[in-house]
């Protein structure tokens, strides 16, 4: 079905108009043409709104740029919220309006700024005003482009920085990322383009009250209660709690992850109690939106307030990524050599990248091919955790697919697919727990010796699977498993593999060390995939041709067609992750390298 | 809502990331005066009409030659799309649609909105004229359209 011409000619008009470049007369003949075709009306909001989304969606995705989208004006701006939400606060602590747990608001409390009077009499039985005490929170990690407020004036955050009542945190765009540590030992995370005040509390109920402008807020409330507040409402957290917290003019949106907290809209003074797996939505004029669900799995709520897997992926080509995630899948979710009875769960490896694509870019289908592949092993698991297969088969598939989980979590995705990555986990800790058995890892270490890829996809497998059944033990393992990997490095950065080195091996290397560098930072890991980085792209020319020459494990010969004996997609992965906030030079090769295939051989 | 009502006032994209931030200080402020038995989203975007006009005259620029009738009709078509949890479902959507366009307009959907290029500079990074490029945009935001309503792209 093709669009009609006069439909194309509205949106060709329409868009002009909102790019700024239609003329006056053009702009105000196309209102007028609007204003008597509801239908073209209804064509128009919908565009208005399409671009409204797409901009979001490229924001969600944090594409970064060479300045922050937060501009002076919207700092200044933001700063000014801030001041106008604490008057707020302030305000509304003096009516009354922080009532212990399980009291009603004081009337129907609206917001109102310090200078107007105020109409309303207090409760004579509200607790004393107390005035706001210094603030009891420290930044303790940033991440980004992330700014202490005060006032009109701004200062880059760093972290150990104390942050006192006048004092306001905003985060730019990209990758920013802020943690604040409260006393009582509750954290908050605060994801790109937030701006909140600092916490401050009244001496009557030495309740902390945040006020939030806008952006995302990840709270784990712990040892005190906690009020968190928007221009809409609160959320108020009187015992240990676990909230996603979402701020836009519109509305606010909170997501808990564990045990619960009472919301009230300020207009209506309506409220409502919202258990964990639950999302509310509070608008100033309906009734609050509860959406049930079971609670996500414990390290969701982690992963999600620190998305950098995520993050980072969204920060590499889309198209390219698309193109990375394929593979093909039968009916039953087995792949290549297991199609003809199950021989390797590693072979089911590859097409769990769907996870890792689809994820980044909304592509749902590779989504679910990869849970059927997922789930076309599972089947296969014995009951020890193995797959009665060999072993380095078996850490092969969990280095693969525990990495991947975590970036399926992290995304808007880990709510519809909630109850399978939950199922997931208990096969995940089995398999986990047999590798790690001290005969399976003598095993995996001879093989390795070897093969030295094996070192970074296995201490992938140990510390992604600790990371995802929150056992640090299992990640400790891990993080040791990847030292005897980079023991093998050559001081020009360049992977010993089969006793010599071998380009397309290091790319290999390079993904899984790079991805397990974003998630465990050690300066080890960094200075390894520098220097690593380097020595690839020492391997490649200008065109994107690959010097295969010395490879000994792809060979300096070359498999026709294409050379099927690189695995050019996995090549492609090596230099995306080498090349995110380190080269971009490895993204632009990433895309060549891949659709050349062609080898420098002799 | 909000966002899509400010940017089909004022079309320049910094003064539209601005008078959003200055709507949610003045939504703050007026709190109070917001008479609680009319819909928030219509008072809201009084708000908004009124805050983009200030920005216009603080920076010298023409002020808005669109009839209030007009707005209020645009307004309703907006309220059509659907409240909050409806837009966010379509976002959703339009995530999945983006993933069925060609490789080719997910490059230029990529640079115009993700980068946030200005069509004349994607005119010259892909080495097309800007009517091209216009072009391109209306096929692409058309194909987009029908998929959000048909659940594919033809």
């Amino acid at each position: 079905m093709t669009t009609p011409p006069d439909e194309l000619e509205l949106i060709e008009t329409a868009l002009r108009h909102l790019e700024g470049t239609l003329s006056p007369e053009k702009t105000g003949k196309m209102w007028a043409a609007l204003a008597v075709d509801p239908a073209r009306m209804r064509k128009f909001a919908a565009l208005v709104m399409q671009r409204v989304q797409l901009v979001e969606l490229g924001r969600d995705a944090s594409v970064p740029r060479a300045t922050s989208r937060l501009t002076r004006g919207r700092m200044i701006a933001g700063a000014a919220a801030l001041a106008a939400l604490s008057a707020v606060v302030v305000i509304g602590v003096r009516l009354g309006w922080a009532p212990g747990p399980g009291s009603t608001p004081a009337g129907t409390l609206v917001a109102r700024s310090s200078s107007e009077p105020a109409s309303a009499q207090p409760d004579p039985g509200a607790p004393a005003i107390g005035a706001p005490q210094p603030a009891a929170a420290r930044i303790e990690a940033v991440q980004g482009d992330v700014w202490v407020v005060s006032g009109t004036a701004r200062a880059l955050a760093r972290a150990g920085q104390a942050l006192t009542a006048a004092d306001g945190v905003t985060t730019g765009g990209g990758r920013a990322h802020a943690s604040l540590r409260m006393a009582g030992d509750t954290r908050l995370d605060l994801g790109p383009a937030t701006i909140v005040g600092a916490p401050s509390s009244t001496a009557s109920t030495a309740m902390p009250v945040l006020p939030v402008v806008q952006g995302r807020i990840f709270a784990d409330v712990r040892g005190q209660p906690l009020v968190v507040n928007s221009p809409l409402g609160e959320v108020r957290a009187t015992t240990t709690a676990r909230f996603r917290i979402e701020v836009r003019p519109e509305d606010t949106r909170v997501e808990v992850h564990q045990g619960a907290v009472r919301v009230t809209v300020f207009s209506t003074g309506a409220t409502a109690d919202v258990g964990a797996g639950a999302l509310a939505t509070l608008w100033p004029d309906r009734d609050i939106q509860i959406e049930h669900d079971e609670p996500p799995a414990p390290i969701a709520f982690a992963l999600q307030a620190d998305p950098r897997e995520l993050s980072a992926l969204r920060r590499m080509p889309a198209r390219l990524l698309d193109s990375l995630g394929g593979w093909p899948v039968d009916r039953d979710g087995l792949v290549a050599i297991n199609q003809q009875g199950f021989r390797c769960a590693g072979e089911q490896r590859h097409p769990v990248l769907g996870f890792v694509t689809g994820a980044a870019t909304g592509n749902r289908l590779v989504i679910d091919k990869a849970w059927r592949a997922l789930e076309g092993t599972i089947k296969f698991q014995a009951p020890d955790g193995s797959f009665l297969d060999s072993v380095v088969c078996d850490a092969d598939w969990l280095g693969e697919v525990a990495p991947a989980m975590v970036v399926l979590m992290q995304s808007e995705w880990e709510r519809p697919y909630r109850k399978l990555i939950k199922a997931l986990l208990p096969p995940l800790a089995r398999v986990a727990a047999f590798l790690a058995a001290p005969a399976q890892i003598e095993e995996l270490r001879r093989a390795d010796a070897k093969f030295s890829k094996g070192y970074f996809l296995h201490s992938a497998a140990f510390a992604f699977a600790g990371l995802l059944t929150e056992d640090p033990a299992l990640q400790a393992f891990g993080r040791e498993y990847l030292v005897d990997g980079l023991r093998l490095q050559r001081v020009d950065g360049a992977f010993l593999l089969y006793d010599g080195v071998d380009s397309a091996y290091q790319a290999i290397i390079l993904h899984h060390l790079a991805g397990f560098a974003l998630r465990f930072p050690d300066p080890r890991h960094e200075s390894a995939v520098r220097i690593g980085g380097q020595w690839l792209m020492s391997q490649i020319n200008a065109a994107g041709d690959l010097d295969v020459r010395a490879n000994t494990r792809t060979g300096p010969s070359c498999v026709p067609p294409n050379c099927s004996n690189i695995d050019w997609n996995r090549m492609a992965w090596g230099l995306l992750y080498y090349g995110v906030d380190r080269d971009p030079r490895a993204i632009e090769l990433a895309q060549r390298v891949r659709d050349r295939r062609v080898p420098i051989r002799e | 809502m909000l966002h899509a009502y400010v940017s089909a006032m004022l079309r320049d994209p910094v003064l539209v990331e601005d008078t959003l931030s200055d709507v949610v200080i003045e939504i703050v402020h007026s709190y109070d005066r917001y008479d609680k038995t009319r819909p928030f989203a219509a008072w809201a975007r009084g708000v908004a009409r009124r805050v983009a006009l200030t920005n216009l005259r603080k920076r010298g620029r023409v002020e808005l030659g669109v009839p209030d009738e007009v707005l209020e009709a645009f307004s309703a078509a907006l309220d059509g799309l659907g409240d909050q949890a409806a837009l966010e479902s379509r976002k959703l959507r339009l995530r999945e649609c983006l993933a069925k366009l060609t490789p080719a307009n997910r490059d230029l959907v990529q640079l115009r909105y993700f980068d946030e290029l200005r069509p004349e500079l994607i005119a010259s990074r892909v080495g097309r004229k800007v009517g091209a490029v216009y072009t391109a945009f209306s096929r692409i935001h058309a194909a987009l359209l029908r998929c959000l309503q048909e659940g594919q792209l033809a």
